[in-house]
């Protein structure tokens, strides 16, 4: 019944590792958008060597990337085989009763493919090499000017910081909830599903009980320490951005140019 | 000065119940559905939250946790997919606080209550999943798919069971413990 993967983040120290998440992020969001603009096999190429460059450049073991694809490879197929089956354009290259294949279909099934899976890897790199925590102050720091405009982009930010420190204390109260709750006869893996649903709700009480009560003290510790909001407050971890950073954002900015010039 | 001190704590009342729905979205459980999509329990805190605090704190953590799932599981295809995937379905989940429950009302009422809530949460998020379905299938398959089939398929596969799952679970929560459901004053 339980199946629990946590994170995607490989540690390491490579160069994508230690880029600073402002620039990965910077990057990444470009590049999956400039992706649309590829159109035929020099810009599809070129975006391919961009992200194998990343992949290989990270150090990330491939199995990793592999696992991060599993799930969307069913979908890849599928458009796949939609766009061979349904696209009528081009020379007839096979011909069996109603099952025709075209050149343009075969053709633009392969770039749709490529695409996808282009998109895939390069999220999931970014995912890879960036721990949860480095993204959230990417994010807050990127999505700054906002609060401009009177958006919380601090307390936003805050909120996911606070969620990513307590996914593994809530997991571990969980599994000391579940052996609890075992060794009073809770059966959470076996019986039929009415009786499992049952047995999930003195799982959960206890659960939220915790939570409702760590987020009070939580609150109360803030404030005792003086937290006011976003006024004034300094960082324990500073971003540094660096000469690589500066380099990745000049190779996509390259890249983009590439693109638009190559482009069929 | 009061005012302050009570966001603190729902702000990290917030934080707390997304950590609790990503760790309980980990849980997937397993069953007859179709492959893809998962039936888990996620829904349940960030519904629980924003029948408790209301439309805006309640959407504001589904926002967040869309924002943590697409870090634990990335999934993008394309903008508008992204956007209509991760933060806007969640953040819908907060409709569920329109519904207000409160300490004197009866139990049958809450109970009714929590239905309404659901349904029109999880409904939304539906939506969302769906026009992303139709946006992705739309710009992937060739002219001429019935995409929104697609799309509605693949959505129902995983919500239907999730959405009967999660109301059973909230009813059954709202009976043995109603003062976490019922709407909290500041």
């Amino acid at each position: 019944m339980f199946n629990i993967i946590i994170g995607q983040y490989v540690p390491g120290q490579s160069v994508i590792h230690r880029l600073d998440p402002r620039a990965k992020l910077l990057a990444v969001f470009l590049f999956v958008i400039i992706i649309f603009l590829a159109n035929n096999w020099v810009t599809y190429a070129l975006a391919i060597i961009f992200t194998l460059l990343g992949v290989f450049l990270s150090k990330v073991p491939v199995r990793f990337i592999y696992r991060g694809l599993k799930p969307i490879i069913i979908i890849i197929i599928f458009t796949f085989i939609l766009n061979v089956l349904f696209t009528k354009e081009g020379e007839l290259l096979v011909s069996y009763g109603w099952f025709h294949i075209y050149e343009g279909g075969l053709i633009q099934a392969v770039f749709i493919s490529m695409r996808l899976l282009v998109i895939i890897v390069a999220t999931t790199l970014l995912t890879l090499t960036t721990s949860p925590i480095d993204i959230t102050d990417g994010l807050e720091i990127l999505l700054g000017p906002l609060k401009k405009i009177k958006l919380p982009v601090h307390e936003f930010a805050l909120m996911m910081s606070i969620a990513l420190r307590f996914i593994p204390t809530l997991l571990e109260e969980t599994e000391k909830v579940m052996k609890a709750q075992s060794a009073r006869g809770s059966d959470f893996t076996s019986g039929s599903l009415k009786s499992r649903v049952k047995a999930i709700i003195p799982l959960l009480v206890p659960l939220f009980v915790g939570a409702f009560k760590r987020a009070e003290e939580l609150a109360m510790a803030m404030e005792a320490r003086g937290y006011r909001g976003d006024v004034g407050r300094t960082r324990l971890r500073q971003l540094i951005w660096s000469l690589s950073d500066t380099f990745l954002m000049l190779v996509t900015l390259f890249l983009t140019a590439a693109l638009f010039i190559l482009r069929g | 000065m009061a005012e302050r001190k009570a966001n603190t704590k729902v702000l990290t009342e917030a934080a707390l119940m997304t950590a609790l729905a990503v760790l309980l979205g980990f849980i997937q459980i397993r069953g007859p559905w179709i492959a893809g999509g998962s039936v888990s329990l996620e829904m349940v805190p960030l519904i629980l939250f924003s029948l408790r605090r209301g439309m805006k704190w309640g959407g504001a953590a589904g926002v967040i946790y869309g924002i943590l799932d697409f870090l634990f599981h990335p999934f993008y295809m394309h903008p508008v997919q992204l956007l209509l995937d991760y933060p806007v379905p969640f953040g819908l989940l907060g409709l569920a606080g329109i519904f207000l429950v409160r300490e004197k009302q009866s139990r049958g009422k809450k109970i009714i209550l929590v239905f309404l809530a659901t349904t029109i949460a999880v409904f939304a998020r539906f939506l969302s999943h769906f026009v992303s379905g139709i946006v992705f299938y739309g710009s992937n398959a060739p002219e001429g798919q019935p995409v929104a089939l697609y799309s509605f398929v693949y959505n129902i596969g995983y919500l239907a069971p999730s959405y009967i799952f999660v109301l059973i679970i909230l009813i059954l929560f709202m009976i043995t413990a109603p003062r976490f459901v019922e709407r909290q004053r500041r």
